[in-house]
């Protein structure tokens, strides 16, 4: 407690740091001049000032300034600029209105940033995207995604196609923080892994931080992608949509009172259902694989610098390959959010449910059940931003989570079945934060943003919790008592600083050099022995036998940016990092995770290692070509060593995470072929993930008895006749030769595996293309077309190798290996909007 | 458009599997593999033990690991009485026939090899058997003889308020026919002609059923169904371990190993470990399994003559006459020495 007042103290004398005579504080609002929506990212500059203002996602600015008189840029990526002057005496707000640029645009690829932001910005780390660069990017069938996008960026991966969920920097799936403007979510994919759970379309950007994030986030170890959603259009209505193989999409978005209030909607829709009931295959129609996703958000602005706003997502999925098991995951979150600027003090408040519930439903006739675990989360935060002129800018904020992990009460679903109810037991749980950071320019070449967050965590009753007997491995009959925590009481808790520190320092107008070291801290864990992470594996709550994972990483990278004489702006960077993982959760040899009510008997706890380098080189503007080309080597490992309460994995020594894949190489390219057809290709090549091979096999001698008595009788061995034949003339006889019966013994024949991912499987490549016509300008009704091919080169990918025990006659242990998505996948996408 | 839509989809659905003929890898193990099992039914019980083989799929020359020889293997009880084992046949060790379990005993497997390595299991306790019941089956017409079936049913009584395991093992026999050749011609005597034999094919895989989530119900018994492709009788005899929750795991890692599709969500590949350890050496890993368990025989006999509609019984005549069922092209005067019937084992059913 304490250490939380410790951190308020600190929070208040740098708020007392903002005032000062002499300067003023000019703030405004930046809009599109047509639609008078807010623009995101622009940024003024003002003359004499190496310092300048960005607008936020209200399309907000603030500066402090020392009173005199300014000439002004007012710049936005698409838009003509705009210049000003002002004498500043007083505290001035103003709206700037901005004018589409109508010639050919210099295309950005990636982020709505100024180009030289990656060698200005303190922190590194950081991949920035704007919705129209994911839409330019081919994907799979010409859904523009998301999570697939961001796979092509450095320094993430994947264990394979159509897995759910990615890899940052060595880290886990469920270490990634995912934010759907604000909200954290617990799956974000459809259909499995094959697509990302939210619709693109309404997003406006995406931040993802690898390395280098700001003190304001925490509950994951490993990264934070933050998406942001789009605001309404406070002046005219549109609708756009489109219609795509998989799924068709509706947006709508306008003014509920014309410059106040302002909607948007959006909604997605798989057509899966109906297209498997053309199949001739009769397991493919009793096949479901359903899903859709809803966005909407309303903003109120009130006055020029105060805005609400309401929003809400709802995304379903439902999976059914001719079985008689359904599996289905659903989120739902509700969030109200107060955003303010008063002076130099930006205020955002927020406020949401969201509900994360998964699960199986059993359709077997007398067998029916349903198991539907979920994940209740109610969160308010509140995050201040304070401009201190030449000292930079303070964020601080705190925030309170209410958790309700609820791992799934097994019933029977009708009155016919069979299926006894086995009661899961709910966790409750608290997660406080408080943060500061401040973003300190230092001199003309250096800039530092360091930061702390304490996050506190509480396990709390009501909840029965197992103790083991102590000195030797938890297994479930070394339960030594049973002890009842009434509701409140406090089962667990951790609690911890998170630093956060980068600096930068230039050492030219285009190049620097930036240093870095977080800690991240995760209480909530996704329990997952499977290839991939599925979308019913259930989370667990850190409790007296699952500490809270933390992360540290360094990092170091050298920044540099390019322009040759057509005025195109290249990016380089190389980054380095080492990560160290404490309290990775990992499992016993086959553990059992679902239904159990002992699951801490399956779990290892241990410590991990990751390092890599990224190394960069974007072409960030050009009038035709733009794009990129990253080589990542990246390792990743684990040791869970043997203690008193688990024994080790893997003999307890270190080996490869299973996501563990050194070499990575991207190459992303748009070319514009004309103004309104373009043309864009990606190609991803990665080393193929580890693997455990057997070292031997051998036979289990379980079915003997037959055999033993049929040698024993004396029936075997035994003279008889087996069929021979020959060939004379052009003529076969068959005739009966003599031979002895005496069958081979047979056995459950099964692989024998040592070392855990001492091998690998072959590597992954693969090649995208496709095109986009671009509607005509100046018409109502603009109509686009993309069309792609999602592996060119047919390539059967090798998604795993693995190795089936044998039963049967002499059968052996046999290898195979499967590909997911092993052929060219065209597509046609049709998009609309007016 | 709809097609292309279809189209789409056949390819999002496609994966390809295929199965790798020229696998290589490192045969490194030095693993022992023990496998033993005891009852309350009649021995004698066998041991057998040998090294495991190197991973060549279809080296069938070496399918059974090198045999270890020469151990001093003991089964012993909680009492600490012991039972010497004597090796029969290379690598395979058999107790005395007088050697009974006792349900609700514990027994323990030891095994001391001529290399020194000791052996042990864990602590097994003989469970109460539980013997299947119902055992029944159905004729299932149909317009086809190739999808005429007897469906087979059955169910095992759970008890209530413990957590049962049960381990089956299955063992199919089924009558045959062969065709006898022509008489000689008189006044030679006709031979005696025996044209009516069992075949048992060899059946590895274990029915593996719990009652978590059914405690107490009657437990329905996998059996699935037998064809119509001839009249003879067929023989499904079922033999119910009751078995703990470790043996289960064990049993039901080797089945995921052996159902799994190298999905996504199929789980990392590991060793399984049984209830076998080397004592005074740990790094020697021990596979395979030493099962104490309760256990039922029982046998039930599909008649596939009697009771039959006259007119199916027609058309299975003609499917019979058509696919040659009764080998034509092979007579033989004596079923017994048919080789090409995998286990033939005679004209009657074995009596173990």
């Amino acid at each position: 407690m304490r250490q939380v007042l410790l951190v308020c103290c600190l929070l208040l004398s740098f708020a007392s740091l903002g005032q000062k005579r002499g300067y003023f504080i000019f703030s405004g609002t930046i809009q599109d001049v047509e639609t008078k929506a807010p623009l995101e990212g622009a940024s003024v500059l003002f003359s004499g000032l190496s310092i300048g203002a960005r607008t936020d996602s209200a399309g907000h600015f603030s500066v402090t300034l020392p009173s005199r008189t300014y000439q002004m840029v007012f710049r936005s990526l698409g838009y003509k600029f705009k210049t000003g002057r002002i004498d500043l005496k007083a505290n001035v707000n103003m709206t700037v209105l901005l004018e589409k640029s109508e010639q050919i645009l210099d295309e950005v690829v990636i982020s709505a940033e100024k180009s030289d932001a990656n060698v200005n910005r303190t922190i590194m780390g950081v991949e920035k995207m704007s919705s129209k660069t994911l839409k330019k990017l081919p994907n799979l069938m010409g859904e523009a995604d998301v999570i697939r996008s961001i796979m092509l960026l450095p320094g993430v991966s994947t264990v394979g196609e159509g897995a759910s969920g990615f890899n940052v920097r060595g880290g886990n799936v469920d270490q990634n923080l995912v934010l759907l403007d604000g909200v954290p979510l617990f799956n974000t994919s459809h259909l499995f892994g094959f697509f990302t759970g939210f619709n693109a379309d309404m997003v406006q950007d995406l931040s993802l931080y690898k390395g280098g994030i700001p003190s304001m986030y925490g509950g994951r170890a490993s990264s934070v992608l933050d998406v942001r959603v789009k605001e309404g259009n406070f002046d005219k209505w549109s609708l756009q949509g489109g219609v795509g193989p998989i799924s068709s999409r509706l947006l709508v978005d306008g003014p509920l009172v014309k410059g106040k209030t302002s909607l948007i909607l959006g909604a997605r829709g798989s057509m899966s259902d109906f297209y498997l009931g053309y199949f001739p295959n009769p397991a493919l129609q009793k096949s479901k694989a359903d899903f859709y996703d809803v966005n909407f958000k309303l903003t109120h602005r009130i006055g020029e610098n105060q805005r609400i706003s309401v929003s809400g997502y709802v995304s379903h999925d439902g999976f059914k390959f001719a079985s008689d098991t359904l599996y289905s995951w659903q989120t739902k979150t509700l969030s109200f959010q107060h955003h303010a600027l008063w002076r130099n003090v930006s205020h955002h408040f927020t406020a949401f449910v969201s509900d994360y519930a998964y699960g199986i439903d059993g359709l077997k006739s007398g067998y029916e059940f349903a198991w539907k675990p979920s994940i209740g989360q109610k969160t308010i935060r509140e995050d201040l931003s304070l401009d201190m002129k030449h000292r930079g800018r303070i964020d601080f904020g705190a925030e309170f989570n209410a958790y309700r992990n609820d791992a799934g009460t097994f019933k029977p679903s009708s009155e016919n079945s069979v299926v006894n109810t086995f009661p899961m037991q709910a966790e409750n749980s608290r997660e406080m934060a408080v943060y500061v950071g401040h973003s300190l320019p230092i001199g003309k070449r250096m800039s530092l943003d360091y930061g702390l967050r304490y996050a506190y965590y509480q396990l709390v009753g009501p909840q029965t919790f197992y103790q083991y007997k102590s000195g030797i491995p938890r297994v479930f009959n070394s339960i030594v008592d049973t002890v009842l925590y009434q509701s409140g009481n406090v089962i667990q808790s951790y609690g911890g600083f998170e630093p956060r520190l980068s600096l930068a320092m230039k050492l030219d107008t285009n190049t620097s050099i930036k240093l870095g070291f977080n800690r991240m801290q995760q209480f909530m864990h996704l329990l997952s022995n499977t290839m991939a992470v599925s979308p019913v594996d259930i989370w667990k709550n850190s409790n007296p036998y699952l500490p809270q994972q933390v992360a540290d990483q360094y990092s170091i990278g050298l920044f540099k940016n390019f322009t040759n004489a057509q005025n195109a702006v290249f990016e380089a960077s190389a980054e380095f990092y080492y990560k160290r993982l404490s309290n990775v959760i990992d499992y016993i040899d086959g553990a059992a995770l679902y239904l159990n009510p002992t699951v801490e008997t399956q779990l290892l706890v241990g410590n991990g290692r990751a390092y890599g380098a990224e190394f960069f080189l974007k072409k960030a503007r050009g009038t035709r070509l733009t794009g990129w080309v990253s080589y990542t080597y990246a390792r990743s490992f684990r040791l869970i060593e043997e203690n008193e309460n688990q024994p080790a994995a893997n003999f307890g020594k270190e080996f490869p995470a299973n996501f563990d894949m050194p070499h990575n190489f991207k190459f992303v390219l748009n070319n514009r072929l004309t103004k309104r057809i373009s043309f864009n290709a990606n190609f991803t090549y990665t080393s193929g993930r580890p693997i455990t091979y057997p070292n031997a096999r051998y036979k289990v001698y379980a079915y003997n008895d037959l055999y033993d008595f049929e040698y024993a009788s004396g029936i075997f061995p035994r003279a008889g006749y087996l069929p021979s034949s020959y060939s004379y003339n052009g003529v076969t006889y068959t005739y009966l030769n003599g031979t002895t019966i005496a069958p081979v013994l047979d056995g459950y024949s099964s692989p024998s595996f040592t070392l855990r991912n001492e091998e690998r499987i072959p590597y992954y490549m693969r090649l995208d293309v496709g095109f986009t016509i671009e509607p005509k300008e100046g018409k109502r009704w603009q109509g686009s077309w993309n069309f792609s091919i999602y592996n060119l080169l047919s390539r059967q990918n090798v998604y795993s190798i693995f190795f089936r025990s044998s039963t049967g006659l002499i059968n052996q242990a046999r290898t195979y290996q499967l590909s997911v998505l092993g052929a060219a996948i065209p597509s046609i996408t049709y998009n609309f909007k007016f | 458009m709809k097609r292309l839509f279809i189209f789409s989809w056949m390819l999002l659905l496609m994966a390809c599997e295929t199965e790798i003929t020229d696998f290589k890898t490192k045969n490194l193990s030095n693993a022992i593999v023990v496998y033993g099992e005891m009852s309350n039914m009649a021995g004698p019980y066998q041991v057998r033990l040998n090294y495991t083989s190197g991973y060549s799929p279809f080296d069938v020359t070496e399918f059974q690991g090198q045999v270890i020889q020469g151990a001093d293997v003991r089964i012993v009880d909680e009492a600490g009485a012991a039972i010497a084992l004597t090796e029969t046949t290379k690598g395979v060790y058999q107790s005395p026939a007088s050697f009974v379990g006792e349900v609700g005993k514990k027994y323990q497997l030891k095994i001391m090899t001529k290399a020194g390595q000791d052996i042990a299991s864990a602590w097994q306790t003989l469970s109460a058997p539980i013997a299947a019941e119902g055992l029944d089956y159905k004729f299932i017409p149909a317009d086809k003889v190739e999808n005429m079936r007897f469906d087979l049913s059955g169910y095992l009584s759970d008890k209530k308020q413990v957590e049962n395991y049960y381990f089956i093992k299955r063992q199919d026999f089924i009558q045959f026919l062969t065709t006898c050749p022509e008489p000689p011609p008189p006044p030679a005597p006709v031979p005696p002609c025996d044209c009516k034999c069992w075949q048992a094919p060899q059946n590895t895989q274990p029915i593996l059923l719990t009652d978590f989530l059914v405690d107490g119900s009657k437990i329905k018994l996998p059996l699935g169904s037998v064809n119509y492709r001839d009249f003879t009788d067929w023989v499904v005899q079922l033999e119910v371990y009751s078995v703990d929750k470790a043996t289960h795991t064990y049993w039901q890692r080797q089945e995921d190993q052996r159902t799994l599709g190298g999905g996504i969500f199929d789980k990392v590949p590991a060793q399984i470990i049984g209830n076998l350890t080397c004592l005074n050496n740990p790094d020697q890993q021990v596979l395979g399994y030493f099962m104490v368990a309760g256990k039922t025989k029982s046998r039930l006999t599909v008649d596939r003559f009697n009771g039959i509609p006259y007119e199916t019984y027609n058309m299975l005549v003609n499917y019979v006459e058509f696919n040659n069922i009764r080998y034509k092209k092979y007579p033989l005067w004596d079923c017994r020495k048919a080789a090409w019937i995998p286990y033939n084992i005679g004209l009657n059913l074995p009596v173990y």
